[in-house]
């Protein structure tokens, strides 16, 4: 029964198929993590740069007046869904500190600028509302999308940075492995040790500003 | 005539196993609407790909990325378009692996209906292509016609969204009904199926060599069930090249992504198709488990396409309706 073996391996296959997204949206984030006079963070300040193709797809229809260029206000509405959609998400941002985790609250001043080439950016501020890490102590803050729908990379240049710290901390940013040689190389060891979408794979494409204080 | 009654209970008993693996699907636990509110993801609860299909998700990205450049390129160099057709097909091919092309849905009812390898070649062309003019039909029709934002796109497409997995879900419904009546004869002992009018399947034991006359209306409700909802990503490469002004190399781009699903989809359902036909000839060296056998798979089959319906569409509705305009 080797073959029905094989067509039950094969069904499991499509069905875990079905299972895994691919990107349709990649985007180029600037984070900047904001401290309060407590020298806790208070807020994280996202600046995410879409793709050329997902920006103009979003932007459809919103030139009102016709002049080929996007204003804020112009924007204004599409930045609205966007931070509101992104709740259910959790706006993608992930801050721990040893077992515990830092609750966001809903996001503040956020807009859309249409910068060349019509590349849009979504500027927001998520203010921390519980949890903040103490003074001094170690903290991460991941930024991934756990369904792998966006593709986040954090910019080459200045891509975090803390505000108002205390003096002696630093931020340092740890990009992801690269997914292509290192899933190469497992494809050639086991196709099929691929079925099990258990593991918490999304947090292999998760970039960690990592944070500490000397 | 009386033993051929409704196998109620074993009907019954295979729909609450199809129903109770939707259940526990995670696309129930979370919302549908994309997470920037425009452009749906695929499927909802998704995860990230694993092994060879991060592998395929890898590869489709860099496409997508060169085919953007390409559409750019082609306003000033003509001779962009074949770079623009041969991504648009190598795209196709990779993202086609990932959730929302009607892989499982063409498979399972290729293997449920007992279709050989060229009629599931056709099947999957077919759906590939409704796919694509779906997407094009929604672009047209949205945004040149009416001017309606992306917002509003994604309110459409969640629409035709519930349409084609509602049509997933009754498909499935009516081919466990159909399969799960031949399985319940098979398990009594008696023909698989009664021989009316209707019959339009093969008699062998092998559906890679037998085919019976196509049921065109069932069929066609397959790919239309698939070819209702659009892809997200041909959904973007129209609006970009329309946003360039080159709205025939959008159309020209989806069309050549959906030869490449559509190439994808069939080598999968072929597969599918394959093996079925194989396990059936290993059980024929036993009298009565062929046939028990090829009940068994049918209403399998008929029963994941059941349960993949639901799975979605209770996803789908469970999840956060789509902001409106």
């Amino acid at each position: 029964m080797t073959s029905l073996r094989f067509l039950l391996v094969l069904i499991g296959c499509l069905v875990a198929s079905e299972a895994f997204a691919h990107p349709h949206v990649w985007v180029t984030a600037r984070s900047e993590l904001v401290y309060g006079p407590e020298g806790r963070m208070t807020a994280v300040r996202h600046a995410w740069t879409f793709d050329d193709m997902f920006s103009s797809f979003a932007t459809q229809g919103l030139d009102a007046d016709g002049d080929g260029k996007l204003t804020r206000e112009e924007l204004a509405p599409l930045a609205e869904v966007n931070v509101t959609s992104l709740a259910e998400f959790k706006f993608f941002t992930f801050g721990k500190f040893g077992d515990k985790r830092v609750v966001f609250d809903t996001p503040v001043d956020y807009w859309l600028e249409s910068g060349p080439q019509g590349a849009l950016t979504l500027h927001f501020t998520l203010p921390v509302k519980d949890n903040a890490p103490a003074k001094g102590e170690p903290f991460r803050v991941e930024v991934y999308d756990p369904t792998y729908f966006v593709a986040f990379e954090f910019a080459k240049e200045d891509p975090a940075r803390i505000v108002s710290a205390p003096a002696g901390c630093g931020v340092e940013l740890e990009r992801p492995k690269a997914p292509d040689a290192e899933q190469s190389k497992k494809l050639s060891e086991s196709f099929f040790s691929g079925l099990s979408p258990g593991a918490n794979f999304g947090a292999q494409f998760s970039n960690t500003l990592l944070v500490a204080c000397r | 005539m009386n033993r051929s009654r409704p196998p109620w209970r074993l009907l019954a008993l295979v729909g609450a196993v199809a129903l109770a693996c939707a259940a526990a699907h995670p696309a129930w636990a979370q919302g549908a609407a994309g997470p920037f509110g425009v452009g749906r993801p695929d499927a909802a609860g998704a995860g990230a790909p694993t092994g060879v299909f991060a592998w395929m998700a890898a590869k489709q990205s860099l496409f997508y990325h060169a085919l953007s450049q390409a559409i750019r390129a082609l306003r000033t160099d003509s001779a962009a378009l074949l770079s623009l057709v041969g991504l648009s097909f190598a795209y196709g091919v990779f993202h086609a692996a990932g959730p929302g092309h009607g892989k499982a849905v063409i498979s399972s009812y290729l293997v449920a209906t007992g279709e050989g390898f060229r009629r599931g070649v056709a099947l999957s062309s077919l759906a590939a292509l409704a796919q694509a003019v779906t997407a094009i039909v929604v672009v047209g029709a949205l945004t040149v016609a009416l001017g309606a934002t992306s917002v509003a796109m994604g309110a459409a497409t969640y629409w035709l969204e519930a349409a084609s997995y509602a049509a997933i879900t009754a498909l499935g419904a009516l081919l466990l009904w159909r399969k799960g009546r031949g399985l319940a004869r098979a398990a009594r002992g008696l023909p698989v199926h009664v021989h009316g009018p209707d019959c339009a399947h093969e008699h062998g034991v092998d559906p890679a060599l037998v085919q019976g006359p196509v049921d065109w209306r069932r069929a066609g409700a397959a790919v239309l069930a698939v070819g209702l909802r659009p892809c997200t990503g041909a959904l973007i490469v129209l609006v970009f090249a329309l946003a360039q002004g080159l709205a025939w190399a959008g159309v020209l781009a989806t069309l050549a992504m959906a030869a490449g699903t559509a190439l994808t989809v069939a080598a999968i359902a072929s597969l599918a198709v394959g093996a079925k036909a194989t396990a059936l000839r290993i059980a024929s060296a036993r009298p009565g488990l062929g046939a028990m056998l090829l009940a068994v798979l049918e209403t399998g089959a008929a029963a994941l396409i059941l349960a993949f319906g639901v799975v979605m569409l209770g996803g789908l509705l469970s999840g956060s309706a789509p902001l409106a305009g």
